[in-house]
């Protein structure tokens, strides 16, 4: 990802992209084994230690969860989360920190007199609202937004989009959107990343791959979407498989239209088909 | 008028409802005294007496008078704190709210210091098995609190006492004081308050040493659920999702586990912490017959031996008194903790 760049991370529900957005943050669960490689300005993240990954998480890289409503500790205001937060990663005067909390509220529409509530004193947009201020009160150079308005109402949906739109533009942020939905992305994101099973099956710019998929799940995916003239829902085949025990070979091969023999063998590599596009199909080609 | 959902305001509230509760634990003590079998002057006279004695003391105790009258002369007598005279042979014509004063501050002292070891013990137990869930330390602490639990109070009493107090001789075997030195003069009735208020840290060693078996008996027992409950709780809270919010903002560890986790936790904790308070009081009464401790709940135990009902009634009444008490304070303190709970 460049600097303020938007990439959108599309997939079916249970396909690992809460789980990507977590391991961005180095939160998984204690005791979960990590491979590959996580860059972030050249420095591998699995390869830091705790402090030194305590201080990018939230100053440099912060996120957005997708459930507002239980993602604020129920016994503390608004402010302490604030200052607690602010304070965690720079030595600020009180005041000072107070005013920052101020600022980020007041840029969300969160009005200045509720800074004393309790979460539970807040309807859920608007608790959306103070999470995403309170990731980004420390203006951080990477934000991962984990489905930020899947649990809201469409009219609030819009307002939020528009707000991250805003600081892109602003701050020079740059955005990981997780989503399943694929008008977000096309609205918003310069490049994509589709996934499935735990794994990217195509990738490239958003223009490239609404326009010309290569990878048969991505034209699935993009022919389910529902239009205004759409007459018959078009869905995928079967279930997602369980992540626990994949499928040989190519992931999506037992829902995949055109799986052939090979496809139960061989595990696809990701090849690039056009210049900024690739993905993971051993027929590729036959789809450019 | 305060703000809703302050804490004053809330705590006015509990205070007002606190009211009913007590009035409903009133009544309770005075139908259950009434419906239990026998008769305070019966058990007095051991039968013996002529008719015109007991009818005279029948008249004089009210227990001639219909059952509403006994009734309001009752809720009377406890809102003026006069319970009658003692019928018993021990306290006989003693005012039974003197006899209870008197017996008061050694179980509260008991009760304070053993909920001091039940805390001390079970919040450390269950936070170290909490964040070493399923390693040693934990499953060692798991089954502290199982065995801990179905231990009885009495025998775990007389082990103790055999060992630290019989065997090696380091604690008294039971009873308040020492005999060979004068108690502090009285200012509270708690000898270990009295002590440090006169200034005398000797009076105030003897005291602990006389309360450690006892309160390490009854604390001990109390822990076991305890460790449970903060061990369970804490492992809820340390999953939660606003826990891992906090880390991905990259608050430090310790306050995570402190202000996130554990503050979390101790909410459903301190309502079991008020329960065992509860069950602490009765408690107190093995826990005082078997260090032969001269509170409440030996009081108690007498007085139902002889059926002295005045005695039996003001006791209870007391107790009662206690348990409201403990659950406004329980009440307070999650409304301190918790904001949600104000409204």
């Amino acid at each position: 990802m460049a600097g303020g760049e938007t990439v959108g991370i599309v997939g079916e529900t249970g396909c690992g992209k809460s789980t990507l957005g977590k391991a961005i943050l180095s939160i998984l669960p204690p005791r979960t084994r990590v491979t590959g490689h996580l860059l972030f300005r050249r420095t591998d993240l699995n390869t830091l230690d705790r402090e030194a990954l305590r201080r990018l998480q939230g100053e440099e890289i912060a996120l957005i969860f997708q459930d507002p409503m239980t993602r604020l500790n129920p016994l503390m205001t608004i402010e302490q989360h604030f200052l607690e937060t602010i304070r965690a990663h720079q030595k600020v005067s009180k005041r000072e920190a107070l005013e920052r909390t101020m600022a980020a509220l007041t840029s969300m529409r969160v009005p200045e007199s509720r800074i004393r509530n309790y979460p539970h004193e807040f309807s859920g947009g608007m608790r959306q609202r103070i999470m995403i201020a309170l990731a980004l009160v420390l203006t951080p150079s990477l934000l991962v937004a984990d489905e930020p308005t899947t649990s809201l109402d469409v009219i609030v949906e819009a307002q939020i989009l528009e707000i991250l739109q805003d600081l892109k533009r602003n701050y020079r942020m740059s955005l990981l959107l997780i989503t399943h939905n694929l008008g977000i992305v096309a609205e918003v994101c310069d490049k994509v990343a589709v996934l499935y099973a735990g794994k990217v099956v195509e990738q490239g710019s958003v223009t490239d791959i609404f326009a010309r998929p290569v990878h048969p799940y991505t034209r699935l995916l993009l022919q389910s979407i529902i239009h205004l003239d759409t007459k018959e829902l078009r869905s995928i085949d079967g279930q997602p498989p369980d992540l626990l025990f994949p499928p040989s070979g190519c992931r999506f091969h037992p829902r995949c239209p055109y799986a052939k023999p090979v496809c139960h063998e061989k595990v696809p590599p990701l090849e690039q088909f056009r210049s900024g596009q690739s993905a993971a199909c051993l027929f590729g080609k036959d789809f450019v | 008028m305060p703000r809703r959902g302050s804490l004053v305001a809330y705590g006015v509230t509990r205070l007002v409802m606190a009211f009913p509760m007590l009035l409903i634990l009133l009544t309770v003590v005075f139908v259950v005294l009434r419906i239990i079998p026998g008769d305070p002057i019966y058990a007095l006279y051991g039968g013996r007496a002529k008719p015109s004695v007991v009818m005279a003391q029948r008249h004089k105790l009210g227990l001639d008078q219909p059952l509403y009258l006994q009734f309001a002369n009752y809720i009377a007598q406890v809102f003026t704190g006069n319970f009658g005279t003692s019928l018993g042979p021990i306290f006989g014509g003693q005012n039974v709210m003197d006899v209870i004063m008197q017996r008061l501050p050694a179980t509260v002292e008991l009760a304070v210091g053993s909920m001091l070891v039940a805390t001390i013990i079970g919040i450390s137990v269950g936070i170290l098995s909490g964040i070493n869930r399923d390693r040693i330390v934990d499953v060692v602490g798991r089954l502290y609190g199982t065995i801990i639990f179905v231990i009885p109070i009495f025998w775990l009493g007389l082990m103790l006492q055999f060992v630290f107090a019989v065997d090696l001789k380091w604690f008294p075997v039971n009873s308040r004081f020492d005999v060979s030195i004068p108690p502090p003069a009285t200012i509270t009735g708690l000898y270990t308050i009295d002590s440090l208020l006169k200034g005398r840290l000797d009076a105030f060693a003897v005291a602990v040493r006389h309360l450690f078996l006892p309160c390490l008996t009854l604390g001990l027992v109390l822990s076991g659920f305890f460790t449970k409950t903060v061990r369970a709780n804490l492992l809820r809270t340390a999953g939660a999702d606003y826990v891992e919010a906090a880390r991905a903002r990259g608050i430090r560890r310790r306050a995570i586990v402190m202000r996130y986790a554990f503050k979390n936790a101790l909410i459903p904790v301190i309502t079991v912490l008020g329960l065992e308070f509860a069950i602490l009081f009765a408690g107190a009464v093995l826990t005082e017959t078997t260090f032969n401790w001269n509170g409440m709940g030996l009081l108690l135990v007498n007085s139902i031996e002889v059926q002295d009902y005045p005695l039996i009634q003001g006791t209870i009444i007391v107790y009662s008194f206690i348990i409201v008490i403990i659950s406004l304070m329980v009440d307070f303190l999650n409304g301190l903790i918790d904001p949600r709970v104000r409204y």
